[in-house]
């Protein structure tokens, strides 16, 4: 089951995954399993390190199929396992002034023995503005998909 | 990666409904100043103000024909800000279905 919204600044997913909620938690928090998922197909992940706990920092390399490495580091803010996590995430930049933080929050809510997993990534611009309260811009893009 | 600022002033220009208006219609193919404010009731300062803020993000193309600005749509810039939200959200659903498989095919 997946859902998606782009409305504004926040990009909303959804799974429900066969599989209790410490085994999907699990997935988000160990380096060896991180691995194996957290990217598109097509990539590979080059290194995982964590640190999972409120305050602890990650941070991953990315390797895409064109050799490019795209590091992506963040902060844990809040770990409550096995239904709650939150963290930061950064695309790391030649020039940090030029990096983008945003919020990803974990949901997991087990249901016999089946977890639904909302995902929800937030913040993908400066305060200034997301402030000038932005709607509707997504939309431009299917206006003009013929101009691009 | 598409840097910080150029993705701020993109969004920020997009902000406004008359600029959003203007780039829809720059969408349609190059156009003077004069057509693309038609239809819109606001003043010609006003107009001049949205296209120099559109101008200055990249997402409009100003080039003079006589006496006439002809104004066509910045694609490049407008493609940048696709890709990268486009890449927000297929990364994303791309990994949250390789974690289900694997939470899932482990379980047994």
């Amino acid at each position: 089951m997946t859902k998606a919204s782009t409305e504004r600044d926040v990009l909303e997913l959804q799974r429900i995954v066969a599989a209790p909620a410490e085994r999907v938690f699990a997935m988000w928090t160990q380096p060896e399993l991180l691995r194996q998922w957290m990217c598109p197909p097509d990539d590979t992940i080059e290194e995982v390190s964590a640190d999972v706990r409120t305050g602890g920092t990650y941070r991953i390399v990315l390797r895409r199929p064109n050799g490019e490495l795209w590091p992506v580091r963040g902060t844990y803010r809040d770990v409550r396992p096995p239904e709650h996590l939150t963290f930061t995430w950064v695309w790391e930049e030649d020039d940090p002034k030029d990096e983008i933080e945003s919020v990803i929050t974990i949901d997991l809510t087990e249901r016999n023995g089946s977890t639904q997993m909302n995902f929800r990534q937030q913040g993908f611009r400066s305060e200034e503005s997301r402030d000038s309260h932005v709607e509707g811009w997504s939309s431009i893009f299917a206006r003009l998909d013929n101009a691009l | 990666m598409v840097k910080r600022l150029e993705i701020d002033s993109v969004l920020a220009a997009l902000a406004d409904p008359t600029r959003r208006h203007i780039v829809e219609r720059l969408a349609a193919g190059e156009q003077s100043v004069g057509e693309l404010s038609a239809g819109l009731t606001i003043s010609a300062p006003a107009i001049s103000k949205h296209v120099k803020i559109l101008e200055r993000c990249g997402l409009l193309k100003r080039r003079l024909i006589g006496r006439q600005h002809r104004c066509r749509l910045g694609v490049q810039s407008l493609t940048k800000l696709s890709h990268w939200i486009d890449r927000q959200e297929r990364y994303w659903n791309a990994a949250l279905d390789r974690l289900t498989a694997l939470a899932e095919g482990d379980k047994k």
